[in-house]
């Protein structure tokens, strides 16, 4: 599993990713990261991907898809960590301005 | 055959029948760079095409995808292959019983075991990337060919192949929208380091997003090299194509009133 989850604080959860997530991988962390979202009172989660090597359209699906999830609830979705290939692949999707890319912050920041 | 090869062509001969529509032609295809493949209609731009996506047999020897001899290839290993290309072909060749939407789903639901939502999301982010994401519950008979075209891109990058082929992009694009698809083409090189190579007549288009340029003329391999290479290539044919010197058009002009009037009655009005 490419997936770590840590509760930091009642209301947010940090989700470390790692390695390659994309269209294999995605099914299994999608699973994990929607079932954390909609537990009680959740209401951030901020989604790690330093360590990810490269992601594909169907992560960034997934991602979208984690947002909409907390949007629902009032919640929020932050994404750290970026490096120079999450940032494209997420800009390629037209959705740089939906994450607020912030290439430069961690999950401890 | 290098390391940075994908895809090499050696020797490839292709017939119809009897009659021979690609001699001896031989090239590379780099990775993660967009190969155009240009000439005049009817050069043999998109029997080419053909072969290099396995649409049309080729024979042993002759076609190797990172040294392996597709030609030799069973369907187990031709099926591995086709899961790693997208192809747009020149109509868009969409199914016109689903949406657009459903079109693009088409490749993940069948290849993927993503969740229909996961899908569903994939299909707008594809169709916003080539402009039609308001249009994604249209049938395909309400877009017009332009349209159809893109959405036929926005399936072929569906899954996000390693390589891409694109025969005819731009033909039936306004100008702009034309220039839109040569920058994600662009785009989708330096992001994803995609393979790509695109067929098409097109100079302008050719000269913006070409890292090679491969010309046929005749069914022959006229030229291949860089832009500036082939901008500077001093053969006869190839400054001919490069300054639209119509000599296709003479030739068909010529065979056309032929037809109309009988080579005698030519050889009259000379």
């Amino acid at each position: 599993m490419h997936l770590q989850l840590e509760r930091t604080s009642p209301g947010e959860i940090v989700c470390y990713l790692q390695g390659t997530v994309d269209r294999q991988t995605v099914p299994a962390i999608r699973r994990k990261l929607l079932r954390s979202a909609r537990e009680t009172g959740v209401s951030q989660m901020v989604v790690d991907l330093a360590k990810v090597s490269a992601l594909d359209t169907a992560a960034v699906a997934m991602l979208v898809e984690l947002l909409r999830v907390l949007a629902e609830k009032r919640g929020k979705l932050r994404l750290v960590g970026l490096n120079e290939q999450t940032t494209k692949m997420i800009r390629l999707s037209r959705l740089d301005a939906l994450f607020h890319l912030d290439p430069h912050a961690t999950s401890g920041s | 055959m290098g390391e940075r090869c994908v895809i090499d062509v050696v020797n490839l001969n292709s017939f119809y029948g009897g009659r021979q529509v690609l001699h001896d032609i031989t090239f590379s295809i780099a990775r993660n760079e967009v190969t155009v493949i240009m000439g005049v209609s009817g050069c043999g731009k998109t029997t080419l095409l053909r072969h290099l996506v396995g649409l049309k047999k080729t024979g042993p020897g002759q076609l190797f995808l990172e040294g392996e001899d597709i030609g030799g290839f069973n369907v187990a290993a031709m099926n591995r292959y086709r899961r790693r290309i997208g192809v747009l072909f020149q109509s868009g060749a969409l199914f016109n019983s689903m949406t657009v939407a459903e079109n693009i789903a088409v490749p993940l639901s069948v290849h993927s075991r993503l969740a229909a939502e996961t899908i569903r999301i994939i299909a707008t982010i594809k169709l916003h990337q080539v402009g039609l994401s308001q249009f994604r519950d249209y049938m395909p008979s309400q877009l017009s060919g332009g349209m159809q075209k893109r959405a036929g891109l926005a399936r072929a990058l569906a899954m996000d192949p390693e390589i891409l082929f694109v025969d005819e992009p731009s033909s039936g694009l306004d100008p702009i929208t034309a220039a839109g698809l040569d920058e994600l083409i662009l785009e989708l090189r330096d992001t994803l380091g995609m393979t790509i190579i695109v067929v098409t007549h097109e100079l302008e288009s050719a000269f913006r997003i070409a890292d090679q340029i491969v010309m046929l003329d005749r069914g022959r391999l006229l030229a291949a090299g860089t832009v500036e290479q082939i901008k500077a290539n001093p053969d006869e044919r190839v400054i001919q194509f490069l300054q639209r010197q119509a000599e296709q058009k003479q030739d068909d002009n010529q065979k056309y009133l032929e037809r109309l009037l009988g080579e005698s009655e030519l050889h009259l009005q000379a």
